[in-house]
């Protein structure tokens, strides 16, 4: 077997037999489905092989890979996500997708990424897309989207086990069977656990985050001839979060930690029909259902989504393709209120209905291409809204593209934008008036959807065959971004004891600019050697528009990191060992307190034959450092721990 | 607290120094200890020993050649690096007493005349292209794309992890009076069948 990987390079290969052929594994698969490097956007795809290789034990870890991401640990479970800018647990701007299901929860427009625990080693590739996607995916695909595959069941076949734990992954395991049904039709099953640590308080002692999770699902396609396919998928989740918040109190001490478990449990059920007319012509329906559960201390949230989708891609002439979309996606909550935060009301249900079309034409075949496409819907909370893109590519030679694309995209409000109340803090008797004053945060009915106009501009260029470039830009317009605007302070005496409420209601009073630069490059050094660097830079001004009073405008520039820098290497060494090392620069996020830090992964990994892989992973080995802070809602500040794991795979 | 902050800042800079310093001396340690021991097999030559094992277990009828010495020319639909390479790997190399002759092409007519196509990756919008182009011809059509066999195409390389594979469709090769070998039937990771004309 060992004679095998080491009877290498170049003619000694070409006197093997199939047999032994199939036997050898690739250094370096580049295999992409489809040519990335004339797209007219910012997109950057990070396969399975490179999520392997991160040594990424969850998708938020994965998505460090891709360049302009701002990927921070809020605490052990909860992640801040976004791209160009507005980073939040509740980031609003960003549309997350699994298989073609949004998992963005409607409520706040952020995502829990702890319940999106697939199995990594069942998803095909992870597309982010920085800046606007909205011409094609709507509403909230403002700064970027995040589109997520899993592999086909046919891709799947057979058994998969994994396990592994450490001192943070205190356990993990997962379980996979595939198999085959008739002629045709393919299937999987999968089981998964895990279970992890408590991160740190910045005083080294233990913080109240520690969670374990729960995930099953499945994933059936039956593809009966060549021109359709069927998939049938579903997944149920349940889990446990340890969690601190501290709530303000009407009464002395008036705020306290409470500590709690949040238990957060759903499932949903997706089909899709694929129906292939000819090689450039095919119709794709798409509908599922999804609920989510969660109880926390400061509320409750039930939900059930239904989406319907239809997609129909055709060509028009010799040198145009076309697609045309419609959707409809209503959701419906159930919601319990606390003290610290309620909903009034407390249940609601939104429809959003949308149709979109897109052009795709070749002004000159293979060399220059024009995109127009617009996207129309009518949503419940601002009514209709249109979201057109121009992008033009031009691929100057085989190995040059340049691109350009301008297109608006906005982001209507979330529910809790509409219908919230956050009681934030409660000031003493005397300290403002004689008896407590409650800061309050208020949503608003007369809240618009904030607009982005955005202009983009990219480079690519391979300027050696083992060199790639990637350069893209952008100058973004915003204009009705929220503000929270301070009102006149009222008396309440509901719950008792009586006091003084200072509210900050929302508003679309802020417009700004942002820009910047992503970079992403790959230099293989040799067969076995790969280096990757990715550089990120980017600014912001915010401005108050005429009769807004928002005292905290400032603060909103400096949630985002201005500059970021990675640099991760892959090497294949001898005897079929695999050594993978990271370095991530994060610039200071001076609004939440948060210096810069530096964070160093290593992986090693050992395939002694196809069925076994055993690899040993070290997250962020040399230092402790905080990476975000919590805004709205206050949980603990945490740092994040050296973590280091061992990891079992075996596939049959 | 602000002063506090900017320390932190120096420190933090000065780290960053250090650690890819670091980063960069390791990197060079581990460079030199790979070299010495020789590298791994690359997806390039690996897929040139598949085509040249394909070539071998494919009978083509003998009008597809026009001498008995003729020899079987590969036609390549994609990068330049990769005809190079496959050139190079097969100039010594022979299948049914041929020698080997690999071009790059650009247009799927040129297509017509080889015996073995490769269409790679980056050219899958052109598949429908070339194998209506080779429709009619003794052409054993080798693809890398999701679709090439339901498209028509003959051989189709698949990634199963890190290890290569391939998918036949031997309907579409008997057409134009092809034969795979029942080894190359056996081997592969699917075997199409039951397409209706």
């Amino acid at each position: 077997m060992a004679a095998d990987h080491m009877a290498t390079s170049g003619t000694n290969v070409m006197d093997m037999d199939l047999e032994a052929l199939m036997k050898i594994e690739v250094t370096s698969v580049s295999k992409r489905p489809e040519k990335l490097s004339d797209a007219a956007a910012a997109i950057y795809v990070i396969t399975q092989e490179d999520i392997r290789r991160s040594g990424a034990a969850s998708i938020p870890e994965a998505l460090r890979l891709a360049p302009g991401l701002e990927v921070a640990r809020q605490d052990s479970h909860t992640w801040a996500i976004s791209s160009r800018g507005f980073n939040d647990e509740f980031a609003n701007q960003l549309l997350v997708l699994i298989d073609g299901r949004s998992v963005y929860t409607p409520l706040f427009a952020g995502v829990y990424w702890h319940v999106q625990d697939l199995p990594l080693e069942d998803i095909n590739r992870i597309e982010v897309i920085r800046g606007p996607g909205a011409a094609l995916w709507g509403a909230n695909a403002v700064n970027g989207v995040i589109n997520i595959t899993t592999k086909r069941a046919k891709d799947t076949q057979g058994l998969l086990v994994t396990v592994g734990g450490g001192n943070e992954e205190q356990g993990f395991a997962t379980f996979r069977s595939g198999g085959k049904v008739g002629e045709d039709a393919y299937y999987r099953i999968y089981g998964k656990y895990l279970n992890r640590d408590n991160s740190d308080l910045p005083d080294g002692s233990p913080a109240h985050d520690s969670w374990q999770m729960w995930h099953g699902g499945f994933r059936f396609d039956w593809e009966p001839g060549v021109q359709n396919l069927f998939t049938l998928q579903g997944d149920v989740y349940t889990g446990n979060l340890n969690q601190a918040v501290t709530v303000p109190s009407l009464n002395a001490p008036y705020s306290e930690e409470l500590r709690d478990r949040v238990n957060t449990y759903g499932g949903n059920v997706l089909g899709r029909w694929n129906h292939q007319f000819s090689e450039n012509s095919e119709l794709a329906l798409k509908l599922y259902y999804d609920r989510t559960d969660r109880d926390r201390v400061v509320f409750a949230e039930r939900r059930d989504t239904f989406d319907l989708d239809l997609q129909h891609r055709f060509p028009l002439g010799e040198r145009q393709d076309i697609v045309l979309g419609l959707g409809y996606n209503v959701t419906a909550d159930k919601l319990d209120n606390r003290f610290a935060v309620m909903f009034n009301p407390t249940k609601r249900t939104a429809s959003l209905y949308s149709g979109f079309v897109q052009d795709e034409v070749q002004i000159i075949p293979d060399k220059l291409r024009l995109t127009l496409g617009a996207k129309l819907e009518h949503n419940d909370y601002t009514g209709w809204e249109v979201q057109p893109s121009t992008r033009l590519s031009w691929s100057i030679t085989k190995k040059q593209t340049a691109w350009f694309a301008a297109s608006r995209a906005i982001s209507t409000p979330s529910r809790a934008e509409d219908d919230i109340r956050i009681n934030r803090q409660v000031f003493p008797p005397g300290a403002v008036a004689p008896f407590p004053a409650l800061v309050s945060q208020f949503g608003s009915r007369d809240m618009d959807s904030k607009e982005l106009i955005a202009f983009e501009l990219g480079y690519r260029i391979q300027p050696h065959p083992r060199v790639t470039l990637d350069l893209a830009t952008f100058y973004n317009i915003y204009d009705r971004q929220r503000s929270l605007e301070p009102g006149a302070p009222f008396v309440e005496t509901n719950p008792p004891p009586t006091h003084l409420v200072i509210p900050f209601t929302i508003a679309n009073l802020i417009n700004g600019e942002t820009y910047g630069a992503e970079l992403a490059s790959s230099f293989q050094l040799s067969e076995w050697w790969r280096v990757h660097v990715n550089y990120t830079a980017w600014s912001i001004q915010l401005h108050k528009k005429p009769g807004s009073n928002d005292p905290v405008l400032e603060g909103a520039e400096h949630d985002s990191p201005h500059h970021q820098l990675s640099i991760r290497s892959l090497m294949d060494l001898p005897h079929h060992l695999e050594l993978d090392l990271g370095l991530r620069y994060v610039d200071a996020l001076f609004n939440r307190n948060v210096p810069s830090y530096v964070a160093w992964d290593a992986r090693l990994g050992w395939r002694p034959n196809k069925n076994w892989e055993f690899s040993i992973v070290g997250q962020n080995i040399f230092s402790q450092h905080q990476e975000f802070a919590p805004s709205y809602i206050q949980t603990q500040t945490t740092e994040v721990e050296t973590s280091v794991f061992g990891k079992i795979t075996f596939r049959f | 607290m602000s002063l506090m902050r900017q320390t932190q800042r120096i420190v933090k800079a000065d780290f960053l120094r250090k650690a890819a310093c670091g980063f960069l001396c390791l990197l060079g340690v581990l460079f030199s200890a790979g070299m010495a021991c020789g590298a791994a097999v690359s997806e390039t030559e690996l897929k040139a020993a598949f085509l040249y094992n394909f070539a071998k277990f494919v009978e083509w009828p003998a009008e597809a050649f026009s001498s008995e010495t003729t020899p079987i020319q590969i036609a390549v639909f994609g990068e330049d690096e990769f005809t190079v390479k496959l050139r190079s790997l097969l100039s010594d190399k022979k299948a049914h007493g041929r020698s080997f002759e690999v071009k790059r092409i650009s247009s799927s007519q040129e297509a017509k005349n080889c015996q073995i196509v490769f269409i790679s990756n980056s050219e899958s919008r052109r598949v429908p292209q070339l194998l209506d182009a080779t429709r009619k011809s003794p052409v054993l059509t080798i693809g890398e794309t999701d679709q090439f066999l339901d498209a028509g195409g003959m051989i189709n390389f698949v990634f199963e992890d890190t290890q290569l594979r391939f998918e036949v469709n031997p309907e579409a090769a008997e057409r134009v009076k092809l034969s795979i070998s029942s080894k190359l039937l056996r081997l592969a990771k699917r075997v199409k069948k039951g397409a209706k004309e």
